[in-house]
């Protein structure tokens, strides 16, 4: 612990000072710049990777597919999300729907990763589902 | 310490994702604990309230696995904030560290997840950064504010 330090903190008026104002700044343009260039459009199919399995599915027309017994892929209304899953967290069902290009659901635990993808990028699929 | 650190990951837990398109990005509650920790007690013991902190979260919430993402993200974290707040205090304000920190957690989030499920998971990296500056923001503010009016008694035992 360094006293000097502590009190240096303590004597201030603000937590933010000209530098962070600028970092802050420069934070926000970079996030605006790079989400801007993810977001992609629309998405037209989902590709769904597995360890030992690669599916791509439509996402113009609804379905419901189990995957790899572990997880619910629901696809409604041209949005793909995971329905139910048998991990822990749920961060996968939680994530909620997405519906553009580069968007993804991962499910860390059961080592799945459904990405939205555009046109040219449909194709069959690999392995089981 | 440890026992705020894990009530704060329990309440954080139960709130819905901050981000939609950023599954497993959070304001980081727990990290206010450690930043209060290596400003106000000293590095070696946020290194362990940290090591405590993940290990009894990840068995009380019943998912050791989580271990994998909150180990490597916590103490890459932690350790480049000591680095600031050591080295260049002088230039650099606890809400920069803050923001920082949460940078790199989420990063390395990301790149264990890649690492784990055999994909490129690069693309979430700038909802991520979004994430971080709302958690650097809250975090950082609200660090500054326990230290500017936390008495010295309560810390200086």
């Amino acid at each position: 612990m360094d006293e000097k330090k502590i009190d240096a903190i303590r004597s201030k008026k603000f937590p933010m000072g000209v530098l962070d104002v600028v970092v802050l700044a420069a934070a926000i343009a970079l996030t605006v710049f790079l989400v801007c260039t993810v977001f992609g459009e629309k998405g037209s199919g989902v590709e769904i990777v597995g360890a030992d399995m690669r599916i791509v599915l439509p996402l113009g027309e609804n379905a419901t597919r189990r995957i790899s017994d572990c997880l619910t892929v629901e696809i409604r209304d041209g949005c793909v999300r995971v329905s139910e899953s048998d991990c822990k967290n749920k961060t996968c069902v939680k994530t909620g729907k997405v519906s553009r290009v580069g968007e993804s659901i991962v499910c860390a635990q059961n080592g799945i990763v459904i990405t939205v993808i555009g046109g040219g990028d449909l194709a069959g699929s690999v392995g089981k589902g | 310490m440890t026992a705020v650190a894990l009530l704060l990951n329990l309440v954080e837990s139960m709130l819905p994702p901050m981000l939609p398109y950023a599954p497993g990005a959070k304001i980081g509650l727990g990290n206010l604990v450690t930043l209060l920790a290596f400003v106000l007690l000293g590095y070696a013991d946020a290194y362990l309230i940290l090591a405590l902190r993940c290990l009894l979260a990840s068995v009380f919430g019943g998912n050791v696995s989580a271990l994998i993402y909150s180990v490597p993200a916590g103490f890459i974290s932690l350790t480049v904030q000591i680095l600031l707040y050591h080295f260049l205090f002088r230039f650099v304000s606890i809400m920069s560290i803050s923001f920082a920190g949460a940078t790199v957690h989420n990063a390395v989030q990301v790149a264990v997840a890649s690492a784990v499920v055999k994909t490129n998971l690069m693309a979430m990296l700038p909802f991520m950064l979004a994430a971080s500056i709302v958690a650097g923001l809250t975090v950082g503010i609200t660090a500054f504010l326990i230290i500017k009016y936390l008495p010295k008694k309560v810390y200086a035992l």
